[in-house]
């Protein structure tokens, strides 16, 4: 099961496999809660919404072309429930914890030298818009490519690589300053 | 980046040839970035500093997590997941959208037929074609973007919410149709037959509206799909009405039949920002 693809899970999940389920989960649960904890304050409202992705994915498994791959298409379900829970909360994407000097108590500790490193990038990734932000998550972390990230935040090609670009420029540019 | 000599000593593009890494431009060019790299130290410096932004991304924490427990917690409501309602949001999204369709079509065929207008000899059959395939294109258009998946990132098109929330006030707007029938005039009880005419809109909106509540998938109300919803419903309810109503009055048709779907948008806005 663990070798298995994908699209031979979600298709063996739709037939009534619950292990294939389990496997699913376990590959994209703690990605998709890291990118909804970076920008949900209350970490209850992030882990919500990642549930409601597996539930909404198993609500639209009839919908799923198993001829594509699945990652893109959860995860245009897991933005676009952010998306809706931001517009319900009339609110828009916060900062990420980090950025108020504290130190998120749920994360793995590590050596003091990485997790300075790791407070700069994510002060760089906190002083994105939104829509570069979300460019930078999908193809940095869930490692879609810029198509598929196009797919996912319903633009074009080539404006997602433009907001990548001036994302990667911003957080260089800080890292700079932060370095001198 | 046809030569390297094009951005040779420019940050601005070495960053572009940079971010070839990661797709950002052509795979192709990557020999030539490379062959650059080894020549320039400025975009060598930066080169390093994007591999050192790339580690440090995937460096970032990942979030402790009791997987087993959220996998359980998704599988429990996974389990209660049952009944119609769970029935009909299983369904394929053209399959909803058959559904959502053939119910408005049976609302308006049902009044076309069943309780036609008492002026359709009169009523002139170019305005009454134009009209009813305008209001029909405006809720097809609707109706597939009330039940859009989340699995599409489109945005809503405001254009088609614009267009079918003011095509009936449009409509009503201009000089009655005629006034060659006596059911076309009204001669008393103004507010009661308009008061009728918004009610019997609102029953078809309000029915269209709850099987496409039962038809979305999500687990709440999202303002965006409810708007569309809301103005398909009233699409609907106008649709009905035009086929039924022989009143050619335009306050009667402005108050009657265009407000139906205003109405509605504008009630679940106030629901909706209420329960905030």
């Amino acid at each position: 099961m663990k070798n298995a693809t994908d699209r031979v899970l979600f298709k063996a999940y739709v037939d009534g496999d619950a292990a294939a389920f389990e496997e699913l989960f376990r590959r994209y649960a703690s990605l998709l809660t890291a990118i909804m904890r970076r920008d949900l304050r209350r970490h209850q409202d992030a882990d919500e919404l990642v549930q409601d992705t597996f539930l909404h994915a198993h609500r639209a498994a009839n919908d799923f072309d198993t001829n594509r791959p699945l990652r893109p298409w959860l995860m245009t379900i897991a933005f676009n429930l952010k998306r809706e829970y931001f517009r319900r909360k009339g609110r828009r994407p916060e900062a990420p914890l980090q950025l108020d000097g504290r130190r998120d108590p749920a994360v793995i500790p590590r050596i003091d030298e990485q997790r300075d490193a790791i407070n700069q990038v994510q002060k760089g990734l906190a002083a994105l818009n939104a829509s570069q932000r979300e460019v930078i998550e999908l193809h940095w972390f869930a490692g879609l490519t810029f198509p598929e990230v196009a797919i996912v935040v319903g633009a074009s090609v080539s404006a997602v690589k433009v907001r990548a670009h001036r994302g990667y420029q911003t957080i260089r540019s800080l890292l700079r300053e932060e370095g001198r | 980046m046809t030569t390297p000599s094009t951005y040779a000593g420019s940050e601005e593009d070495a960053l572009s040839c940079l971010a070839a890494r990661s797709h950002i431009l052509d795979p192709s060019t990557l020999p030539e970035l490379d062959a650059h790299l080894a020549t320039c130290e400025p975009c060598a410096v930066l080169a390093a500093d994007h591999a050192l932004l790339g580690h440090a991304l995937n460096d970032l924490p990942q979030p402790k997590l009791d997987l087993q427990k959220m996998a359980a917690t998704v599988q429990d409501q996974l389990q209660q997941e049952s009944g119609v309602r769970s029935t009909l949001q299983r369904w394929s999204t053209p399959k909803r959208i058959a559904a959502l369709l053939t119910l408005s079509a049976v609302i308006v065929v049902a009044t076309g037929f069943g309780a036609p207008r008492a002026d359709l000899s009169v009523y002139p059959a170019e305005r009454m074609a134009s009209m009813a395939l305008a209001l029909l294109m405006a809720g097809l258009l609707t109706v597939f973007r009330a039940l859009r998946p989340l699995s599409d990132s489109r945005a809503t098109p405001w254009l088609i919410l614009a267009t079918g929330l003011l095509l009936p006030v449009i409509f009503a707007g201009l000089p009655a149709a005629h006034l060659d029938h006596p059911d076309a005039l009204i001669h008393d009880n103004f507010l009661a037959k308009t008061a009728t005419c918004f009610a019997f809109g609102a029953l078809g909106a309000a029915a269209v509206g709850k099987l496409a509540h039962f038809l979305d998938r999500r687990s709440f109300i999202d303002l965006q799909a409810g708007i569309m919803v809301a103005a398909a419903g009233g699409i609907v309810g106008n649709l009905a009405l035009q086929l039924h109503c022989p009143i050619t009055a335009p306050l009667h048709l402005l108050l009657g039949h265009a407000t139906v779907g205003s109405v509605f948008v504008l009630g679940l806005i106030l629901a909706l920002s209420r329960r905030k």
